[in-house]
């Protein structure tokens, strides 16, 4: 997994394969330490992540709630079919940007 | 019996599988992992296969999640059952539980957690959860796509099955002969339930059979002292080369494994992970292994605790052994509590049988029948409390005409006391020398009987009282015992007479002085224990000296003659008690100057 983050303001996530109760405590301090003041947006690349539980989806609103803050947000990117039925039927796709 | 896996372990049983998961995160997704690899080859589409690995994943996270710490070496079970319409499968858990909601529903949008319940509801048909004593089971069921469960299996696929299912038939095999055991076990030992009484042999071969069936390699059994303060060492086997356990209080600041057991009513469970402390009494026994301990209760009080030790560290016992633990130490803890009302019951028959004695001794001390010494006449009578005393009373003839009047009062109760009562009278009965003066009987009773007595830190008080019709005096002597009372005509009230000395058996050399009173016509006299003066009623209080003396006088002016006097006497007493049994034995001879 690859946590950077861009001069555009925008913290990158790439490579996480699984996000769940075992690694989203790693996940969450790994992002959370690059939220640095002018960034307003987490952009999770997702076309790597086979797997994400309730615990995982639980660290994305942590990590949308500290960015709420700035106007910020959460994105997604390259959403799986089974990912975005799982979004929709928890409403997080009213909360984070799914692209596309 | 298979022993457990601290890492995921798999059994296959023809169209099912069980996964046994350590508690911890990695494991679950590792045992989901597995889990979905094994419903592949169901020909489930990939959504189905995703539902179920979430499903799988919310329930066993939950597991892990709310494990107590005491629990959390027991794995988490993960059963899959494959039919040809629907998937089934079975999460067992170890938490205190929860009660599965009637309706659920999504928290709100930006909560962080909550939301594995409404997982599970969603991607199932069917959702249940059943709370249990040793573990919890959530049974979820997803129906199959129709075409899927149409699909033929290949050849190679039924090869493994079968071989598959060869194991699973050798290892149902080697629990059912555990099985086996265990219930041969128990059914002896129902037989034996109330059959006998030795606890310590019950226990020892209950253990021992315990151990074999659980394979455990030691095991340590305490009960809770008779004042429920302690933890007492009963059995540690095998005893060979094992240190003598010490007992430890249930108050102790440093709290062991036993002592946490008890104090929480759950089990405690040690190992590599959670070592024994060296200061655990358990460290000297099981130091090195992994174990359980079990505090057992009856009717909600403690009775003991079992401890089962295992030399591998890596191998913690499973929960059907676990089970075991717990239905092994029930029979226990029934035979401890049938033993324990089996001992009380002897108690209580060899306290009544010790009474019967002591009341059957008491009744053939006394004389049989009043001799006649007119012109005066007497009245005895001796009632027993229910818990026998030592009072009686003597009638003596002492030469001419003379009668000895004897009462006495032997401290204590029942058997020792009767007998020492019965003492008193041989050695009264062995001096009629010494009858005319009672003073030097007395003197001489306490010289002889003052060894035994002191010996025993027992004592007895007596009134002895030469009662002569020719002189129509009485003469009298007291060792610590109540006064002599004597009423006569014409004056309003009794008077109590004569000086006490020490009661016998206080004093070897006390000297004891007599007192001659005169008994004119109509006198009457009492002679009593303390049974009469300290009758007390239902408030607690106590008669006293003053009304027995008023007593007296009331008796003097409405009977006749001793025997109509003594009932008077006694019936008034009675109403004073408010016709309470007695506390102690009520004693007296009455005696009347009757012309």
């Amino acid at each position: 997994m690859n946590v950077v983050a861009d001069s555009d303001g925008t913290v990158r996530v790439t490579g996480l394969d699984r996000l769940g109760a075992a690694n989203c405590g790693d996940f969450k301090q790994a992002v959370l330490r690059q939220l640095h003041p002018g960034i307003g947006t987490v952009e999770l690349d997702c076309a790597d992540l086979r797997y994400i539980d309730s615990d995982g989806l639980g660290t994305l609103m942590v990590i949308h709630k500290h960015l709420v803050a700035a106007d910020g947000r959460v994105r997604l990117l390259q959403p799986s079919p089974v990912l975005r039925e799982l979004l929709r039927l928890l409403r997080f796709d009213e909360v984070f940007e799914l692209r596309p | 019996m298979n022993a457990p896996a601290a890492s995921t372990l798999r059994r296959e049983f023809r169209d099912s599988l069980r996964i046994e998961v350590a508690c911890d995160f990695n494991a679950v997704r590792n045992a989901t992992l597995a889990a979905r690899e094994w419903l592949a080859e169901k020909n489930l589409s990939e959504a189905d296969l995703g539902a179920w690995e979430l499903v799988l994943v919310e329930a066993a996270n939950n597991a892990v999640k709310y494990a107590g710490p005491d629990t959390r070496h027991l794995p988490v079970t993960i059963e899959l059952s494959c039919g040809e319409r629907d998937i089934e499968a079975r999460i067992a858990d170890h938490t205190p539980g929860f009660d599965w909601p009637d309706e659920v529903t999504l928290p709100d949008l930006e909560s962080e957690t909550g939301r594995g319940l409404f997982l599970i509801k969603s991607y199932t048909d069917e959702a249940a959860y059943f709370r249990q004593a040793c573990q919890n089971v959530l049974v979820v069921r997803r129906a199959r796509p129709a075409a899927a469960a149409k699909v033929l299996p290949e050849i190679s696929q039924l090869q493994s099955q079968l071989a598959n299912a060869e194991a699973a038939l050798t290892d149902m095999t080697a629990e059912l002969a555990s099985s086996y055991e265990s219930l041969v076990a128990l059914f002896r030992y129902s037989s034996e339930l109330g059959a006998q009484s030795n606890v310590k042999d019950f226990s020892r071969r209950l253990l021992k059979d315990l151990m074999q069936i659980a394979e455990a390699d030691s095991a340590v059994l305490r009960m809770l002292s008779p004042d429920g303060k302690k933890l007492e060492s009963l059995l540690v086997v095998p005893a060979e080369n094992q240190p003598a356990l010490s007992a430890i209080e249930l108050a102790e600041t440093f709290s062991s494994v036993e002592i946490g057991a008890a104090r929480n009513r759950q089990d405690i469970w040690f190992g590599p992970e959670e070592p024994l402390a060296a200061e655990d009494p358990l460290y000297a026994v099981m130091a090195a292994g992994s174990g359980i301990c079990h505090a057992f209760y009856v009717a909600d009080q403690l009775v003991g605790t079992a401890t089962l030790g295992r030399r591998a560290p890596d191998r913690p016992f499973t929960a059907a052994q676990v089970n075991l633990l717990h239905t092994f130490i029930d029979f226990l803890a029934i035979q401890i509590v049938n033993a324990r009302l089996l001992d009380e019951r002897t108690a209580t028959r060899v306290t009544r049988r010790e009474l019967e004695i002591a009341a059957e001794i008491q009744r053939s001390l006394l004389p049989a029948v009043v001799p006649a010494c007119l012109p005066f006449e007497l009245s005895a009578a001796c009632q027993s409390a229910l818990q026998v005393g030592g009072d009686f009373y003597d009638i003596i003839p002492a030469g001419d005409g003379a009668l000895l009047l004897v009462i006495a009062d032997v401290m204590g109760k029942g058997v020792p006391a009767a007998l020492f009562a019965a003492v008193l009278r041989s050695t009264i009965r062995s001096m009629p020398q010494l009858f005319d003066q009672p003073g030097e009987l007395l003197a001489t009773a306490n010289r002889t009987l003052f060894p035994d007595l002191s010996r025993v830190d027992m004592f007895v008080t007596a009134q002895i009282a030469c009662l002569n019709p020719r002189r129509q005096k009485i003469t009298s002597a007291s060792a610590g015992h109540c006064p002599l009372l004597v009423w006569q005509p014409g004056l309003p009230e009794a008077v109590a007479l004569g000086q006490s000395g020490f009661p016998l058996g206080i004093e070897p050399l006390t000297r004891y002085v007599q007192t001659e009173t005169a008994l004119p016509p109509g006198a009457i006299v009492l002679l009593y224990t303390d049974g009469l003066s300290e009758t007390r009623n239902a408030a607690g209080e106590m008669l006293g000296e003053k009304k027995l003396i008023h007593l007296l006088a009331q008796t003097a002016a409405n009977t006749t003659d001793t025997h109509a006097g003594m009932y008077f006497m006694l019936n008034r007493l009675e109403d004073f008690r408010e016709h309470a049994p007695l506390t102690d034995d009520q004693t007296l001879i009455l005696i009347k100057h009757l012309l």
